[in-house]
């Protein structure tokens, strides 16, 4: 049976700080297997809508249910472990570890939590985070990046870091893969590497949810997409539609012009 | 009700010092997010110089006022250029230059302990120690003369904050220290700054309660302790606020040696003050760290 | 599977047991009992340090109560001796249960709070506990402290070299115990914790259960050296929590480096064996301390463990670079 139930479902959710309504109501879905895209002009709510999502920020009111589990009020590190990743939009890396350690870390839902279980599992454990490192390499060498393992993070322009942060969002085997503003400060190259990765990553049937600026880049890359402006949901829709959609046009050409008439 | 009076007023005269080591970490603290482990240390060059100026040296107190305020001066720019600077060019996080200013105030102990070894000595007081009437309390007038400097000192302070561009400067660096940045504040001079005024408000405050504490070198760590449960009494960033918290945490010690048990007064305090910081980790009157969150 | 690149191995744990071997023929290798003592103050200094590592040095968490939780077991571990009769093996294991239960107590409310608070809190438990123990002489016996027992096996009291081989087993378990963490996801759970702490929830660390079991861990660490401290020294009092043990512990963390696999052994061999042989330090050794702190969090924030690494290096160059005409 195809058409089950959404992967995430929004429903009605407010985000209030004090006085200002950051998120008004929205409600939107992703259907398994479906890239959506989130745009909006600044002020839009998409940083709050994504920090609702991930348990950064709580909700004021409203539900989030993430497959089929209601999740409004769990914290983000249970969230993370029922499959939900995100990469970030200001690139968190560690830096006191190198690549290989980073991507290593995604895996970390994985282990068996407790100090006295793992000891007590000796061998296992060892054998595993053989496992481990393996697929971590194989997530390095699938963003290009598998001859940079024993580096310090820091050595890496900021392409590669983005790609690092999404390899290790991708180690713990995501249903849904959250991507906050992937593309930004990327040079064209970069740019078409990582939307490359990510048409790729569709094809193997990742559901995604992709916060973005570059309009090109997310028309191509979605499925779907929600607008918002101002905290509301103006527009949900195949891509076409909502490229020709006059209140989109209209909250970014109030804003930005040279964007919208891209 | 002599004893009360006795009691507050030594409270309140401790509670100056605490206090003003608390407004010293709240300023240094707002402007560079770092707490200064060395603090107490400056409190305690103070009164270890009172005894180097006029006990053994037998200089004049105007001089020894002088070189007591110069040497402050000079360890505080070796805290920040030995320790702040070279840590806070390379980004270290607060939490390291934390440490370096403890690895600073180690070194500051060792070497007052060279200088000066680890018994406590007697500290030369600026003013009469002699008691006299003040209504129907019993003081002296180097007592005063602390509570005195206590109210100079937060009046210096709240016209340097509020009443000069400086005083602007380093209010709008501790609440956005990018901003500020931005607006051409240079923090390192801010930093440098809260450092020197700190050093001073503290090695001052250290001449006249020299006396009344007792000159012994391992006051500073214990003053450092008291003076940060002050500065987050008052939640972390409120130097009137500390100050106030210090001279809290003075009459309570006081009270709680006249009247309870004078033997696990100091052990108790510290107990206090740990529970309050577990029931209220934001201080009681600020909300400064928790708007952060 | 990878088909080009094979992933950089796990460090392995035969540098660990090279080191026990080396300390299990150090005995051989000394000259009387001094130097024998020295050696195991080196070993209860490295189990306190690894504690203390794993805590900051890992975890990011900083801890000014370390000393307390060492003085903490000694009490307890001759306490139950003296007061309640327990045989030595009983005590030792009670010791370990005391600390543990304590850091339970102090850390589930503190760890809550921002690091600073974390650090002063905890000294102020040290200066609490320094406080009582100094005071309270019916119980602790105040500032002179309690004679320990010394440990008998089959009735006669145990030699120098059982004693040494003793320490060396205890500083086994705790550097396999440390160097297991150390390796493993746990040491790369708690690094991530210190380096960002939202970034790591966001993948999935229970940032407050982990800070909870290092800062349990790390008491435990420090009461298994204060019961070996014990056992060597035959005595317990006020000073084991004292301002010198911590400013040692800083010093050998720091110095030998922190977050590193080696460094609280590598600190420790070096923090405490210089001052007795090649240089006399005399009164001068808590400014040399301090100093020491400074120095190595300014220049080699690796320490000693991380001068093989050419990012040191690197560093110090940055750094020379930057402060070069500057104001």
């Amino acid at each position: 049976m195809t058409a089950a139930s959404p992967l995430l479902r929004v429903e009605n959710v407010t985000r209030r700080f004090g006085g200002l309504v950051a998120v008004d109501g929205v409600s939107f879905e992703i259907p398994r297997g479906f890239v959506v895209g989130l745009i909006g002009p600044n002020g839009a709510g998409k940083s709050t809508m994504f920090d609702l999502i991930t348990g950064v920020r709580s909700a004021s009111s409203g539900e989030i249910h993430f497959d089929e589990r209601r999740v409004t009020h769990e914290p983000t590190h249970m969230r993370s472990s029922r499959g939900l990743a995100r990469t970030f939009q200001i690139v968190r890396l560690f830096p006191g570890l190198n690549v290989l350690e980073n991507v290593l870390l995604g895996l970390h839902p994985k282990f068996p939590d407790g100090l006295w279980r793992s000891l007590l599992a000796g061998r296992a454990r060892m054998r595993q985070e053989g496992e481990a490192r393996a697929r971590a390499m194989t997530l390095l060498e699938f963003v290009g990046l598998a001859h940079r393992a024993d580096d310090r993070v820091g050595e890496l322009t900021l392409g590669q870091q983005r790609l690092v942060d999404v390899a290790r969002a991708l180690a713990s085997d995501p249903k849904l893969l959250m991507l906050d503003e992937p593309a930004a400060g990327l040079n064209d190259a970069e740019t078409g590497n990582l939307a490359a990765m990510l048409s790729g990553l569709r094809q193997g049937g990742l559901s995604m949810l992709l916060v973005e600026h570059d309009i090109d880049f997310i028309m191509n890359a979605c499925d779907r997409i929600v607008v918002m402006d101002r905290g509301v949901k103006i527009a949900d829709d195949v891509p076409g539609k909502v490229r020709a959609d006059e209140n989109v046009i209209a909250a970014y050409i109030g804003r930005r012009a040279a964007h919208a008439a891209h | 009700m002599e004893k009360l009076g006795y009691l507050l007023l030594a409270g309140v005269t401790n509670g100056s010092v605490y206090g003003l080591v608390g407004l010293s970490l709240s300023i240094i603290y707002g402007s560079s997010r770092v707490i200064n482990f060395a603090q107490g240390d400056f409190v305690m060059l103070g009164a270890m110089s009172a005894v180097a100026f006029v006990a053994t040296a037998a200089l004049p107190w105007p001089l020894a006022i002088a070189g007591t305020v110069a040497g402050a001066s000079i360890v505080a720019l070796a805290l920040d250029y030995v320790v702040y600077r070279p840590l806070a060019r390379r980004k270290a996080p607060p939490l390291t230059i934390m440490m370096g200013t403890l690895g600073a105030a180690i070194a500051i102990y060792g070497a007052a302990l060279l200088a000066w070894g680890p018994d406590q000595q007697f500290v030369p007081a600026l003013f009469s120690l002699d008691p006299m009437n003040l209504g129907p309390l019993v003081t002296n007038s180097q007592q005063l003369a602390i509570i005195g400097a206590f109210a100079m000192f937060l009046a210096v302070t709240w016209f340097t904050l509020f009443r000069t561009r400086l005083g602007l400067s380093i209010r709008a660096t501790g609440v956005n220290p990018r901003v500020a940045l931005l607006m051409g504040i240079r923090s390192e001079r801010i930093v440098q700054f809260s450092f020197l005024f700190s050093a001073l408000i503290s090695s001052v405050s250290g001449i006249l309660v020299g006396p009344l504490l007792g000159g012994q070198i391992g006051m500073g760590l214990l003053l450092t302790v008291k003076g940060f449960m002050a500065a987050i009494l008052g939640g972390l960033g409120s130097p009137f606020a500390a100050a106030a918290g210090g001279v809290a945490i003075g009459m309570l010690e006081a009270l709680m040696a006249g009247y309870g048990t004078s033997l696990y007064a100091e052990p108790a305090i510290f107990l206090i003050i740990l529970l309050l910081l577990f029931v209220r980790p934001y201080g009681l009157l600020g909300d400064y760290e928790a708007q952060k969150r | 599977m990878s088909a080009i690149f094979s992933p950089p191995r796990q460090a392995s744990i035969y540098p660990a047991l090279a080191v026990l071997a080396l300390g299990a023929a150090l005995p051989y290798l000394l000259h009387g009992g001094f130097q024998l003592r020295l050696a195991m103050l080196v070993w209860i200094y490295a189990i306190l340090c690894m504690g203390f590592n794993l805590l900051y040095g890992y975890a990011g968490q900083i801890s000014l109560g370390q000393q307390t939780f060492f003085a903490i077991g000694a009490y307890a571990f001759a306490l139950l001796q003296l007061d309640l009769h327990w045989p030595a093996a009983l005590a030792f294991i009670g010791s370990l249960i005391v600390c543990a239960v304590v850091a339970l107590a102090l850390g589930v409310p503190l760890l809550r709070l921002r690091s600073h608070y974390l650090a002063m809190a905890t000294l102020a438990f040290a200066l609490i506990f320094y406080g009582v123990t100094t005071r309270w002489i019916d119980f602790t016996g105040g500032s002179s402290g309690l004679a320990a027992p010394p440990l008998k096996f089959a009735g006669a009291p145990l030699g120098r070299m059982a004693v040494y081989y003793l320490v060396l087993a205890f500083a086994g378990v705790a550097l396999l115990l440390h160097d297991f963490v150390a390796r493993g996801a746990i040491g790369r759970a708690l690094q991530a914790i210190r380096d960002d702490e939202i970034g790591a929830a966001a993948l999935g660390v229970d940032v407050i259960r982990y800070k909870l079991r290092v800062f349990v861990l790390a008491a435990v660490f420090a009461g298994m050296a204060g019961v070996a401290f014990t056992i060597v020294s035959l005595r317990v009092d006020p000073s084991m929590s004292e301002f010198h043990v911590l400013v040692t512990i800083l010093t050998i963390a720091v110095v030998g480096g922190l977050g590193s696999r080696f460094g609280a052994l590598l600190g420790a061999a070096v923090v405490i064996v210089l001052p007795q042989t090649l240089v006399r330090f005399g009164d001068l050794e808590t400014l040399i301390y301090g100093v020491f702190i400074v120095v190595f969090l300014v220049f080699l924030p690796n320490g000693l463990a991380g001068l093989p690494d050419r990012e040191t290096w690197r560093g110090v160059a940055t750094f020379l670079k930057m402060n070069r005409g500057r104001s």
